[in-house]
């Protein structure tokens, strides 16, 4: 009796989970591949379609930025079909999910390179999770256009040569960004002494923190106070104690947008006033995520776009009406790589990743797009050159934008 | 830095240990396993929580009452998903843990996959954010202390309800043993129901006061393992333990972050715990519980 | 490398990974929470050799498996003195630990930026040589007089100890092995995609882990290795549904858990299938010879 009840339960899970894997055929093929958002103006299959591939982090950790980026890019993706497409082609946007993991994105890369025949990927918005991609992408030779903040994922710090594959695309790196807002806080606001709190365990963050101090005591500011947490860590107000005692002028803060909020939040609760720095995360949905947003009383952050600028009107109904979020910074990051991707394409007439690498390395000069004028890329950094950025500001809870800034104390 | 006010900072984060702690006491003094999936119960619950505050706009208590009863039902049921058959087979204690981890992670994917596509918040219910004493120079945020009172209470009912009710008799009798509970004509089934339903109320607190105190994310619950720290430290079997052994290891953590910084205290922690755990097994308070022969 | 050789060469990686879990969860009952961390240290182990030194992986791997043990050995003392609730916790914050330090060891081990540039010299041939000498050694284990005390003190450790097993000796050889195992896996693992962070290992994969042992049956290696084979190859299949993956799987412990608890293959392992096969070959021939007499 037991022993045909254990058969008939071991024959229901098998059964299951081949019902499951059945669904979407089988391993080789490539139709099990994308996500909802796969456009539905190509053929499956097609003869003439390029295929762009789209790794992020669709369901774990940075979920945020990682569906903001890929829904970014569907939406440039549909556009430009709608406009024709490139090359007389229609683009494919094949959205993978990393779950934040190395590995996943490996895998992932592999897949859509080896199978799907992918020329480019839209990278992961995550630093370390880029690093996974150097080796894979230098040996395939397809570019990865990545946002990632640690200019070592782009250029190989020993020996100065840029990673075959590797292109940080549509936004500045760390050192830039340090540049930017230390140079302001100094000349703009007549800061001199800084504390920094930043996060141990999140590369981005580290690399900000670290980048700041660097630029800040270079133009000759100080920095008073260094308090660290790791990823995972609540309770900040220990920390943030520390900081209170210090005479630090302000506090840098470049950690993701949950644990700005939280420490902006402790802060308050131990009635520390002092303004935040932040790096690119005190953008929205920052402010809807405080309980009460005037406890922000003065911040400064930088962005890439101004999201209430009006030329961005059209893109944020567009993004809303298609994924029923509003969008963020992070998504037109996605978006504008697409379109970087487009003209590399086009500069030579030729949808060969090598070609696409060729071009982003040499023929992206000065081009204009939606939120940025004149955006060059640079052939030995693999990065934008002089890429502006806007200044925000958070005064008693309300964000306004203080224009584009330009470092003048760097050289 | 005031020592006094780092003894706030840590009674405060401790009374977050304390409530997560409570429930996770309850099923292991009664049922005598760990039940990881507590974790889950906490998120799913502070999720639910959310919801109903921010859709109907409900202040706190409310949104504490729906919740803990939300709570208490998807603790009992997990508990039949996962338990109740074990229980009747008398399974193998391995399988125990499986299944609670395996619904602790469950559940905590359950709500990455539906909510992680953006952060969430709850509204707030209090105007000012803390108290001030002696003109500033402590503060003391409120929704740490009403956590604390809140904890402190349900201890106290909790333990009303153990040692002077019928259900706190079968409990405790269930707790010694259940064999001789059953032959006794105590319905172990429905005992252990409600223990769980209980603990899920205790969950759905807890979750809620995360939610309140921090950003609501997945993976609030990982925070049942610093519950189950402190109730080892305070002595599992013990319900008063959970008190003590809450707010001991939130004093503990503030004190390292203050003197060793936020990387080692996470070490330190753990070798405090082993020690702990060679040195005095039972805990602050507990009783010895040793393993049948 | 093809995508088709990286999977496999990750799915012998996972195998070795859950072969120390049987180890410890299948002949021993320790319920280690916090195994993943040791793929870290092997993985750093075997990284930091590689960057630093540039010796080659033939010596790194050996380096990082000794690392793993030893550290295993320091974790096992505590171990093996608990009883099982709190090996679970001891595990998950000896994980929690040694991510925090990772993170923390900037200087050494690169921080939260982890450590890039590791040479790409795992290839297929090699992980099979590996995961072959990796299961003989197992299995012999298991035959062996130590895999019989593990099972002894698995059922019950007083009466084991009443036997004359040493339980903690037992306990400490199988903690120390299952370290050197995963410890090997990650040091695969570094090898193989050229880049390690803090972050790699964490609760999510000693999880995941304990999900693909208990699927194929606790007590049976082979269930073990084949669960841990399809639930690799199964996200590759089940693209679409990447997100809800791990319900999936937790779904289908639950049913296993509820009906089945002995995991679907029980106690059964490949090779009692091919002694049931000879059986039934040489049977039909003894029924031939007999069928004369009757």
């Amino acid at each position: 009796m037991i022993k045909t009840k254990g058969r008939a339960i071991i024959g229901m899970t098998l059964a299951a989970v081949l019902a499951l894997s059945g669904c979407s055929g089988t391993t080789g093929q490539t139709t099990g591949g994308s996500t909802e958002n796969e456009s539905k103006t190509q053929a499956a299959g097609g003869v003439d379609v390029i295929i762009v591939g789209g790794i992020n982090d669709l369901s774990g950790d940075g979920s945020v930025l990682g569906n903001a980026v890929s829904n970014g890019a569907q939406l440039a993706v549909d556009e430009i079909n709608a406009a024709g497409g490139i090359l007389g082609k229609q683009l494919v946007y094949k959205a993978y999910d990393n779950r934040n993991d190395g590995t996943e994105t490996i895998n992932a890369y592999n897949r859509l390179t080896d199978i799907d025949k992918a020329v480019a990927i839209i990278g992961p918005p995550s630093s370390t999770i880029c690093m996974s991609l150097i080796e894979v992408s230098s040996e395939r030779k397809v570019p990865v256009l990545c946002l990632p903040s640690d200019p070592n994922v782009t250029v190989n710090a020993k020996t100065g040569e840029p990673y075959p594959g590797m292109f940080l695309v549509a936004q500045p790196n760390a050192i830039a960004q340090a540049q930017l807002m230390s140079d302001f806080m100094l000349m703009n606001k007549n800061k001199t002494k800084a504390a920094i709190f930043y996060d141990t365990a999140n590369s981005y963050s580290t690399i900000s923190a670290q980048a700041f101090e660097e630029a800040w005591t270079q133009i000759g500011g100080e920095v008073v106070s260094v308090q660290t947490f790791q990823t995972n860590d609540n309770d900040f107000k220990t920390q943030l104690s520390k900081i209170k005692q210090s005479d630090a002028e302000f506090i840098f803060l470049p950690n993701t947008t949950p644990y700005c909020v939280l420490i902006v939040q402790q802060a308050a609760q131990i009635g520390l006033e002092l303004p935040y720095v932040g790096a690119m995360d005190m953008a929205n949905p920052f402010l809807s995520l405080l309980d009460n947003p005037s406890i922000c009383k003065e911040a400064y952050f930088e962005a890439v776009a101004w999201m209430q600028d009006e030329n961005l009107d059209h893109f944020r109904e567009q993004y809303k009406a298609k994924f029923g979020e509003e969008a963020t910074v992070k998504s037109t990051s996605g978006y504008e790589q697409v379109y970087v991707l487009k003209a590399a394409i086009e500069a030579n007439q030729s949808a060969e990743p090598e070609q696409i690498i060729n071009a982003l390395e040499n023929k992206i000069k000065d081009l204009d797009l939606l939120t940025i004028k004149g955006y060059t890329q640079n052939g030995e950094t693999h990065a934008p050159d002089n890429m502006e950025m806007v200044i925000c500001e958070i005064h008693d809870g309300v964000l306004t934008e203080l224009g584009s800034y330009k470092p003048t104390l760097f050289d | 830095m005031n020592i006094i006010q780092l003894i706030i900072n840590g009674i405060s984060l401790g009374s977050v240990y304390v409530l997560i702690s409570l429930g996770f006491t309850l099923i292991f003094s009664v049922l005598k396993f760990s039940n990881f999936s507590h974790g889950g119960v906490m998120v799913v619950s502070a999720y639910f929580g959310y919801i109903i505050a921010r859709q109907f706009g409900f202040g706190l208590i409310p949104t504490l009452i729906l919740t803990a009863i939300f709570g208490g039902i998807l603790s009992s049921l997990v508990e039949v998903i996962g338990f109740e058959r074990l229980r009747r087979n008398n399974g193998d204690i391995m399988l125990y843990f499986v299944a609670s981890s395996t619904l602790g992670t469950m559940l905590q994917n359950i709500m990455a996959v539906t909510f992680s596509s953006t952060y969430y918040s709850y509204p707030t219910f209090f105007k000012k954010p803390y108290f001030e004493l002696f003109g500033g120079t402590f503060t003391i945020p409120v929704s740490d202390t009403i956590m604390l009172g809140v904890s402190t209470t349900l201890i106290i009912i909790l333990m009303y309800i153990i040692y002077k009710t019928r259900l706190g008799v079968s409990i405790r009798a269930l707790s010694m043993d259940s064999q001789t509970a059953k032959l006794m004509g105590i319905n172990v089934s429905v005992v252990v129901f409600m223990c769980f339903f209980i603990s899920g109320v205790l969950g759905a607190i807890s979750g809620v006061f995360l939610g309140i105190n921090y950003v609501l994310y997945p993976q609030l619950g990982q925070m049942v393992f610093k519950g189950f720290t402190a109730s080892i430290i305070g002595g599992l079997g013990n319900i008063s333990g959970a008190l003590f052994g809450g707010l001991l290891l939130g004093l503990s953590e503030v004190l390292l972050i203050y003197f060793v910084g936020s990387g080692y205290s996470t070490a330190i922690i753990f070798i405090l715990t082993i020690v702990f755990l060679i040195f005095r097994p039972q805990g602050i308070t507990g009783k010895i519980v040793s393993e049948k022969v | 490398m093809s995508f088709y050789s990286s999977l496999f060469i990750s799915i012998c990686i996972t195998s070795i990974g859950i072969m120390s879990m049987y180890l410890l969860l299948g002949l021993s009952g320790i319920f280690s929470m916090g195994q993943a961390a040791f793929m870290s240290i092997g993985a750093y182990a075997a990284g930091l050799m590689a960057i630093k030194t540039g010796l080659p992986m033939i010596i790194n791997i050996p380096i990082a498996i000794a690392v793993g043990m030893l550290v295993a050995g320091f974790i096992a003392i505590p171990v093996i003195k608990l009883r099982r609730d709190y090996v679970a916790l001891v595990t998950v914050s000896f994980g929690e630990a040694i991510v925090a330090l990772l993170n923390k060891l900037t200087n050494l081990t690169g921080g939260s930026l982890g450590l890039n540039g590791i040479p790409r010299s795992m290839n297929m041939p090699l992980a099979i040589v590996i995961v072959a000498v990796c299961l003989y050694m197992v299995l012999n284990f298991k035959k062996s007089k130590y895999g019989r005390q593990c099972l002894a003190v698995k059922s019950d450790e007083i009466s084991a100890a009443a036997m004359g097993i040493n339980v903690r000796n037992s306990k400490m050889l199988v903690f120390v092995l299952a370290g050197g195992f995963t410890a090997l896996a990650g040091a695969m693992w570094a090898y193989l995609t050229t880049y390690v962070e803090p972050n790699s290992f964490g609760q999510k994969l000693s999880v995941e882990w304990i999900i693909m042992t208990f699927i194929g049956g606790s007590n049976s290696l082979s269930g073990s290795i084949m669960s841990a084979v399809i639930l690799k190859i199964l996200p590759e299949i089940l693209r679409f549904a990447d997100s809800m993956r791990i319900i999936i799987y937790s779904v289908i412990v639950l049913i296993i858990i509820n009906f089945r608890p002995q995991g679907l293959l029980g106690e059964r392992e490949l090779s009692d299938l091919f002694r049931w096969l000879k059986k039934k070959v040489m049977g039909s021939h003894q029924k031939e010879q007999k069928g004369g007499n009757s």
